[in-house]
């Protein structure tokens, strides 16, 4: 078990806090400035494609889809307690276009749906129930479901059939898809991040956390090489995935995370990238990329308790977030 | 003014030995005890006052250590040594102000675990110019050239500290993760074992160990294990490690070493120190003929040659006394004389020259009394002078005949006992070679006042040589020149029985 320490982030936090004070215009002070209502008791994960305009929250009463821009409620997609939601991304030569298929899971379940029509195109029972996550693989035109129950399968993003079912450990956590088929999951219990393989359905070796207790967010950098694992007692660890290493380790809020990554959230000229994680405590974390091998905390906002998952709108630059309001679920709208 | 430092455990290990609480630890490979033996050792780390503006990884070493089932207890750099009674191991941190902590455990006899660099000099562990015997690297101040030091060289496997990695042969590996950091390497004096070297400079030691009874800087003793890293404040945390998948591909895993290598390391410091036996001739030979009964040895010579031949005589009269069966070849004839051998022995009548590259891949132990031979042989580089040399011959050499080495590694078989320092090896000064082994070559003598010209020395079977030749089996060199074996003095003799002795035993595993 390698040690790494607080002391790091610490130190890096004072560093580039200075190198920030510099910078100046980089700053950014990201704070709710406005919410969506939604249906049911819960929400869990939602997407959102900021070509169509178009957001998909998964929650008890199934995948709702609302207006980006308003959210007035278009629809629902019918899947029980549905848990989360991926959108295939489209391009168009360098250009976005709006996606054309899209996953949910919920109930040991997975479909695919239609996100113009909004209709279950095909659905494919899980071999595990209860809690299941998705996330794609753009290499292998592949999606991911990982079951906590102890389940991997591997659907075909363009078909939407299932390629192979494993039973295989997995974790409550969030997952992410990185790059040679793997998928990282987050198990909370057991303290590591399990590196599974949907090529193979095997355990290819396990990420050990460091100081950090109870991983529960993940993001990787889309190349696949920078994971950041926030863990329920405030440590974000940063493992650089060709060795496993943890190489910076910093403070962010407490409580069940989840995250993303993003490029150039704030537009041309701001933070190169930065992975986001939201927290139960209503922590909002910006983890920002100085440069590929040096990151700092570029801001921490206090937004309200009890946030859930976390999408990022890339044509308004507003970070989507699940949460409750007086026992409601609602998407939060953070921007600066 | 800085006290000295001493204390002597071993009335208590002898009390407790004799009421049954002290176990006889298994010893891993070339005497590594293993964690689990080790689990209760008590610990001292002497470390600076942590500061807001300048972060270090003391407690994260300290948390470490406790992890591994050591009991570590913190000192500052001001606080009387005496703390240390007790402790089986001393950590001193790079935190620590050199200039305070001084010659303070220098004497200690305990085993001293050390990252600060600046104080090496103080602890004798190297020389005491910066740049020159030691230096610490601030990638703040040489950015570019903090890169160099992400990547460390194990000159050495058959090291223990190496050998318990497991790494297979003479290789590069990642000293720290990826981000130029600081560094501290030094020149440590020839008895030290090299373990890490940096900067392609096979001199330039990252990580490198004193045995108890080595002859350090100065002339100093060590009073029991040494151990110098590379680490500085705040790299720990930095040393590199491998999880997942890659480390299933030993290139990764064997590449990622350096927080096993901290922790073997710390384990070899905290091993049984060898012990050498007590000079004693008769008893070193009786051992020697014990070994060496039945052993067949092929002594290659000059035959029929007007210098050398009747003390050759001798030396082969010898090695059948001792019990080898000797069968003698001239330097002309083919080195398929050796198939068959159990040792080679090759005379100084041997002209170099003729002797061309035989024997070079024998492999059965080879003891070479000519050091000319040295780069012929890849137990030296090639360049005369410098990687080779003599004191003493006319017109050959620029220094002056010699009767006297240095012994260094007096805590090594191959010293047969002697004490560390000035020991009368030939009667009357007169020729003496010497040449300037590779990081890997155990070091037991020294020409007189001439640090670099190593005179007796041994690699063990494994060991990377000149050219990454690896030593097909153990290689020694001790200068017998031409009619020196019946120069020798009683030391002399008994040095070249022990160099024997050791050139024809079963090395480690």
């Amino acid at each position: 078990m390698h040690p790494t320490l607080k002391i790091v982030g610490a130190f890096l936090i004072g560093l580039l806090s200075a190198a920030g004070a510099v910078a100046g215009a980089a700053a950014q002070t990201y704070k709710v400035i406005g919410q969506y209502m939604l249906p049911g008791s819960a929400a869990h994960g939602l997407a959102v494609d900021s070509i169509s305009r178009r957001l998909f929250v998964a929650g008890d009463g199934g995948i709702v889809v609302l207006d980006a821009d308003t959210g007035a409620t278009l629809g629902t997609i019918q899947l029980k307690d549905a848990q989360d939601v991926l959108l295939i991304p489209v391009m168009k030569g360098e250009e976005r276009a709006a996606s054309t298929m899209g996953f949910a899971t919920g109930n040991g379940t997975v479909v695919t749906f239609s996100p113009e029509g909004m209709k279950v195109t095909a659905s494919v029972k899980l071999p595990t129930g209860g809690a299941s996550s998705l996330c794609y693989d753009d290499d292998a035109k592949t999606v991911a479901a990982v079951s906590a129950g102890g389940s991997l399968a591997a659907i075909d993003a363009e078909s939407g059939k299932v390629v192979k079912f494993w039973r295989v450990g997995t974790g409550a956590g969030q997952i992410a898809c990185g790059t040679l088929k793997h998928v990282y999951v987050a198990d909370t219990a057991a303290n590591v991040v399990h590196v599974l393989n949907h090529g193979t359905g095997k355990d290819d070796g396990d990420y050990p956390i460091m100081t950090g207790s109870k991983p529960s967010g993940l993001s990787l950098d889309p190349k696949g090489r920078r994971l950041f694992v926030a863990c329920e007692d405030g440590t974000v660890e940063i493992i650089d995935t060709d060795s496993g290493f943890t190489f910076i380790e910093l403070k962010a809020g407490t409580g069940k995370a989840r995250e993303t990554f993003i490029w150039t959230p704030q537009g041309k000229g701001q933070w190169k990238a930065a992975s986001f994680i939201v927290q139960e405590d209503g922590t909002l974390t910006g983890i920002r990329m100085n440069a590929f091998i040096n990151y700092s905390i570029g801001g921490q906002y206090k937004l309200t308790p009890g946030l859930g998952s976390v999408a990022y709108d890339a044509k308004t630059h507003r970070l989507l977030i699940t949460s409750m309001n007086a026992g409601k679920p609602v998407v939060l709208l953070a921007g600066y | 003014m800085t006290k000295n430092f001493s204390f002597n455990i071993l009335p208590c290990l002898v009390a407790a030995a004799a009421l049954g609480l002290v176990f006889v630890p298994n010893l891993h490979a070339q005497g590594i005890v293993s964690a689990e033996q080790l689990r209760g050792k008590k610990i001292l780390i002497v470390a600076g006052e942590p500061k807001n503006d300048h972060p270090n990884d003391d407690m994260v070493v300290k948390k470490h250590l406790g992890s591994q089932g050591y009991v570590v207890t913190m000192a500052k750099e001001e606080d009387d040594p005496a703390k240390a009674a007790g402790q089986d191991l001393i950590i001193i941190s790079s935190t620590a102000d050199p200039r305070e902590i001084a010659d303070k455990y220098a004497s200690a006899s305990v085993p001293v675990f050390t990252w600060n660099t600046v104080d090496y000099p103080d602890m004798k562990m190297s020389g005491p110019e910066r740049h020159v015997d030691f230096e610490t690297l601030d990638p703040v101040q040489d950015y570019a050239r903090a890169f160099t030091m992400l990547y460390g060289y194990f000159p050495n496997v058959t090291n223990p500290i190496v050998h318990e990695l497991g790494i297979p042969r003479s290789q590069m590996f990642g000293t720290g993760y990826l981000l130029p950091q600081a560094f501290g390497w030094a020149r440590p004096a020839p008895s030290a074992s090299i373990v890490v070297n940096v900067e392609g400079e096979t001199t330039h030691a990252g990580v490198f160990t004193y045995e108890k009874g080595a002859t350090m800087y100065g002339g100093f003793v060590a009073p029991a294990r040494r151990v110098g890293f590379y680490l500085s404040d705040a790299t720990f945390h930095y040393l590199t490690a491998v999880h997942g998948e890659a480390e299933r591909d030993a290139n990764l895993s064997q590449w990622w070493v350096s927080l096993k290598l901290f922790d073997a390391s710390i384990r070899w410091a905290l091993s049984p120190a060898v012990r050498p036996e007590a000079y004693d001739p008769q008893a070193l030979k009786t051992k020697l003929a014990s070994v060496a009964k039945g052993k067949k040895l092929l002594f290659v010579r000059r035959l029929n040659t007007p210098e050398g031949e009747e003390s050759d005589d001798h030396i082969s009269e010898h090695f059948k006394d001792l019990g080898f069966t000797v069968t003698e070849a001239d330097q002309s004839q083919p080195d398929t004389m050796a198939d068959g051998q159990d040792f080679v022995v090759l005379s100084a009548t041997s002209s170099k020259y003729k002797l061309s590259n035989k024997y070079r891949d024998v492999k059965v132990p080879l003891m070479c009394l000519e050091g000319l031979s040295a780069d012929s042989l890849k137990m030296a580089n090639r360049h005369r002078f410098v990687d080779y040399g003599e004191h003493g011959e006319a017109r050959e050499s620029e220094d002056p005949p010699e009767a006297y080495l240095e012994i260094v590694g007096s805590y090594h078989t191959m010293a047969a006992g002697l004490r560390p320092g000035y020991v009368k090896f030939i009667k009357e000064a007169d020729v003496l070679k010497w040449a300037m082994p590779l990081p890997s070559a155990i070091i037991i003598a020294t020409l007189p006042n001439s640090f670099h010209e190593r005179a007796i020395f041994g690699y063990e079977k494994g060991a990377a040589m000149a050219d990454e030749f690896v030593a097909p089996a153990r290689r020694s060199m001790i200068p017998v020149d031409n009619p020196a074996f019946d120069d020798l003095t009683p030391e002399g003799h008994t040095l070249f029985d022990a160099v024997t002795l050791w050139t024809i035993s079963s090395p480690p595993n």
